[in-house]
């Protein structure tokens, strides 16, 4: 009996314990404990935000001066960030601004710890002592040279001027912006209190990276189709992994910030849309051949080598500016809407439906007959059912039935006629944008131009939008630069 | 003690037992007056939030019109301006969802401004507008607001405690870069007669424009402007930077015409028919443009615009008196009292005039160029 008590006192005992101590364990979980955040940012993919080592990946029990760690791999914190192209430099930034650079290729060693007295820091088992951080606040990873597919890319009429990417701009010198976020005002006691905010913005500004005039116009495109003219009295804030354009005083902002054209040519593909609507208004026919593909660089290429005889006699084409991104269609859409991508709802290769009307609803609003022919296969949404033409020969291309079917309608009364061809732009992308394809495909191109505009009464617009720039079995990768942003735009009358 | 040790485990067991199940009920039951107090009317739903901006008349809306729109829940974190951290479960509709019943979004506006009943205001710019969700709250981590929080907490996940207005009793919904008053009006049909005109090659055709620097250091009040607010006859509404507007033309002549436009300036920007430009406190009207989109008047067998549709095109401020000046500088002062039925027109000789019968007689000016309130 007695034995049997102090078994029973022994269970109550324990389980008041297991009580008490789920209570206790309760009440510390209540208890808020402030893990100040690690970010990982710059040229990254993905940018991290990390409060507990567990979110890195495995953790391991390291030894370092007779101090033992828990601590998680670096390697694998920037794994997960995703580097842009080969991370060549990080910069681990204490939040007392002492920072270690340490070459991104050797982190084996490199291990990144919590503790209670120095927060996130480094532990570095072989590099020197100095790269072993204390309360770091962010590592920022530096591509090495300018991927060509992020970052931000400063171009003229003429050349490119400048790339750069916000890894490059985190660890330059840059300016601290007090940037007004807004002023609230309360009443207590009868007086009117005010206060204003404003949040540190990291800026740069244009002249830090090119001569370029204050008050100058540029043209600032973004990675969702923004396309905006301002002028250079605005800053460039770097942010986490991007690059935004402000005009504080205007509070305007350019998110993601792709490009910048400095003394950027009046002139655009968009044009395509006022001119017709122009001629359209006077009663005239418009015919409008775009050129898909058709870069600046490869017109003036194939005009002084004899290879677009009859662009060259029709006058020499303005150099026009593009839309931002390049991809199939975006360039099209902006040719007919007049619009940039991010107001004409054709941002990307993957997008259909116009939010914007296009020179086809004006035509047919005033009552004019107008025709779309395309040899695309997954054309966007007009308000005029395209004409498809599919390749029957044994030509690589669709091009030359498109110009059959054009020549058979130019004489049916149509008052608008858009044709586009693509020719051009699948042999640059196979073969390159100066092979002797790609110049093959525009001699092609200026024959079938040259017969359509003989037979045409009206008004005649030749144009290129940029096409797309995949561009693997080319080799190039180019995204935002002189040669993908500048088109022949050209005007004929008859 | 055999029979007293099985009754002691079963005591134990089932202890346990029922604090498990009290903990399960518990939780649905904070889940349920989370449902319920969405759903369920109480005396506070008849409090009133008054909405300016988005219709043409303030009109107020009311905590139990808000509930009956579709609520979100949404887990949202500040940082106070002492660095404390907040954290919420918001519910409540969306901004959004209630612009949408008035078939408008948060993003069409350049400001929301959101008062609080002790009068703190805070304005959510424009790039909060277009990249964040802003929450209407009146239920905050399942629980209906505290008294003093009531009607409404605004919640914007990813944005400072700044802007999370509690006790919100006015949303004001504002467009148009901040404008200042308009204090003088400028018929651009009249001053452009005054000013430099030059030859623009507009595609075939020559046709005749005046520099927009021209027209402002002539005409305008002096001011400076970030931004200018342009309207085009066919409703277009744009704002351009001061910096664009100040190094373009005005095509006055010919198709468009008058028609703001630049040799520099992309086709997409140029604004076509125009009818009223407002540049810091100054408006100029094109009367042309205006007898072509506006309704018309007669009076005294002569037909044009009222003066009163002018000035609500143009935001003229209202003053007792104002300036008449016409082309050749000479003025007249006209009591608001005798503007009337005032009308502006097109006389035999081309120009502007402006004719009504107010309390002092029949008051004629000739030759108009600009009205100025007089305060």
């Amino acid at each position: 009996m007695e034995k049997r008590a102090w078994l029973l006192a022994s269970c109550l005992g324990l389980a008041g314990l297991a009580i008490g101590g789920l209570a206790v364990g309760a009440y510390m979980l209540q208890q808020p404990v402030y893990i100040p955040p690690l970010k990982v940012v710059g040229d990254v993919r993905h940018c991290l935000t990390i409060k507990s080592l567990d979110q890195i990946g495995p953790i391991d029990r390291i030894a370092f001066q007779g101090t033992s760690y828990r601590a998680a791999r670096l390697a694998d914190l920037i794994r997960a960030a995703g580097p842009v192209g080969a991370a060549q430099r990080l910069y681990l930034v204490g939040s007392d601004g002492f920072t270690a650079a340490i070459g991104a290729g050797s982190i084996a060693d490199c291990h990144i710890a919590y503790t209670a007295s120095n927060g996130w820091e480094a532990v570095n088992l072989d590099h020197p002592i100095n790269s072993n951080a204390k309360s770091i606040a962010e590592i920022v990873v530096v591509a090495g040279g300018s991927d060509k597919d992020f970052g931000l890319g400063i171009i003229g009429p003429a050349a490119d001027l400048a790339r750069v990417t916000p890894g490059q701009m985190l660890t330059h010198n840059l300016q601290e912006y007090f940037y007004h976020e807004g002023d609230a005002s309360v009443q207590n006691g009868g007086e009117t209190y005010e206060s204003s905010v404003y949040t540190i913005r990291r800026v740069f500004r244009l002249n830090d990276l090119i001569p370029a005039g204050e008050g100058n116009p540029i043209l600032v495109v973004s990675a969702d189709g923004a396309w905006q003219l301002v002028d250079n009295h605005g800053y460039f804030e770097v942010k986490e992994n991007y690059i935004d354009y402000l005009l504080p005083d205007e509070r305007v902002t350019v998110p993601r910030v792709r490009g910048v054209i400095v003394d950027p040519p009046a002139a655009s593909i968009m044009n395509t849309y006022f001119d017709a609507q122009h001629y359209l208004e006077n009663g005239e026919q418009v015919l409008v051949m775009i050129l898909d593909g058709l870069t600046y660089r490869q017109y003036a290429y194939a005009v002084a080598n004899g290879d677009a005889p009859f662009l060259k006699r029709a006058g020499t084409a303005v150099k026009a500016l593009g839309v931002y991104p390049v991809a199939a269609n975006v360039g099209f859409a902006a040719m007919i809407t007049g619009k940039p991508p991010a107001e004409n709802g054709i941002a990307t290769a993957d997008d259909r439906q116009l939010h914007a009307p296009s020179i086809f609803a004006e035509a047919l609003a005033m009552k004019k007959r107008a025709l779309l022919l395309d040899a695309d296969r997954n054309p966007i949404n007009t308000e005029v059912q395209p004409s498809i033409t599919t390749g029957r020969n044994a030509s690589e291309t669709s091009d030359d039935e498109l110009e059959a079917m054009a020549l058979g309608n130019l004489d049916k009364g149509y008052d608008l006629i858009v044709v586009r061809f693509h020719s051009i732009a699948d042999s640059r992308e196979r073969y390159g944008p100066l092979a002797d394809q790609a110049m093959g495909s525009i001699r092609e191109i200026d024959r079938y131009v040259e017969r359509m505009v003989a037979k045409w009464p009206g008004r005649v617009i030749i144009a290129a939008d940029q096409g797309s720039w995949s561009g693997k079995l080319a080799g190039s990768q180019v995204d935002f630069s002189g040669d993908t942003m500048f088109v022949p735009y050209l005007l004929v009358s008859n | 003690m055999k029979a007293g040790g099985k009754k002691l485990a079963l005591f134990l067991v089932a202890s346990l037992v029922i604090l498990a199940a009290a903990g399960a009920a518990l939780a649905i039951y904070r889940q349920k007056v989370v449902a319920t107090a969405a759903a369920s009317a109480s005396p506070d739903d008849a409090q009133q939030i008054l909405v300016h901006g988005l219709q043409d008349g303030d009109w107020e809306i009311t905590l139990g019109d808000l509930k009956k729109l579709p609520a979100v829940t949404r887990h949202a974190e500040a940082t106070r301006s002492n660095g404390e951290e907040i954290r919420v479960d918001a519910t409540g509709p969306l901004l959004d969802t209630l612009l949408k019943k008035y078939g408008k979004s948060q993003q069409e506006f350049d400001r929301v401004r959101f008062t609080a009943r002790d009068n703190y205001s805070i304005a959510v710019p424009a790039d909060i507008l277009k990249s964040r969700s802003i929450i209407l709250s009146y239920i905050n981590d399942g629980k209906p607001l505290e008294a003093d929080w009531q009607p409404i907490r605004v919640v914007i996940p990813g944005e400072r405690a700044m802007y999370w207005v509690k006790d919100m009793i006015r949303i004001d919904l504002e467009t148009g870069a901040d404008r200042m008053p308009t204090r003088k009006l400028v018929f651009l049909d009249a001053a452009s007669q005054n000013l430099p005109q030059e030859d623009y090659q507009y595609y075939d055709s020559t046709d005749r424009a005046i520099k927009t620097k021209d027209l402002l250091v002539k005409y305008g009040d002096g001011g400076s402007a970030q931004n200018v607010f342009i309207k085009a006859g066919d409703g277009l509404e744009k704002n351009e930077t001061g910096a664009n507007f100040m190094s373009a033309y005005i095509k006055i002549t010919g198709q468009d015409a008058p028609k703001f436009l630049a040799p520099s300036l992309p086709e997409g920007m140029q604004i076509r028919d125009l009818l009223v430009v407002n540049y810091s406190a100054t408006a100029f009207f094109d009367y042309a443009e205006g007898m072509r989109v506006l309704p018309r008047q007669t009076a005294g067998g002569r037909t044009g615009i009222a003066l009163s549709e002018i000035c609500k095109q143009t935001g003229l401020i209202g003053a007792n008196d104002y300036m008449f000046t016409r082309s050749d500088g000479r003025s007249v002062l006209v009591a608001t009292t005798d503007l009337g039925n005032g009308l502006v027109y097109k006389d035999a000789n081309g120009a502007l005039a402006f004719t009504s019968s107010g309390a002092s007689g029949p008051i004629d000016v000739d030759d108009l160029l600009s009205i100025e309130p007089v305060t």
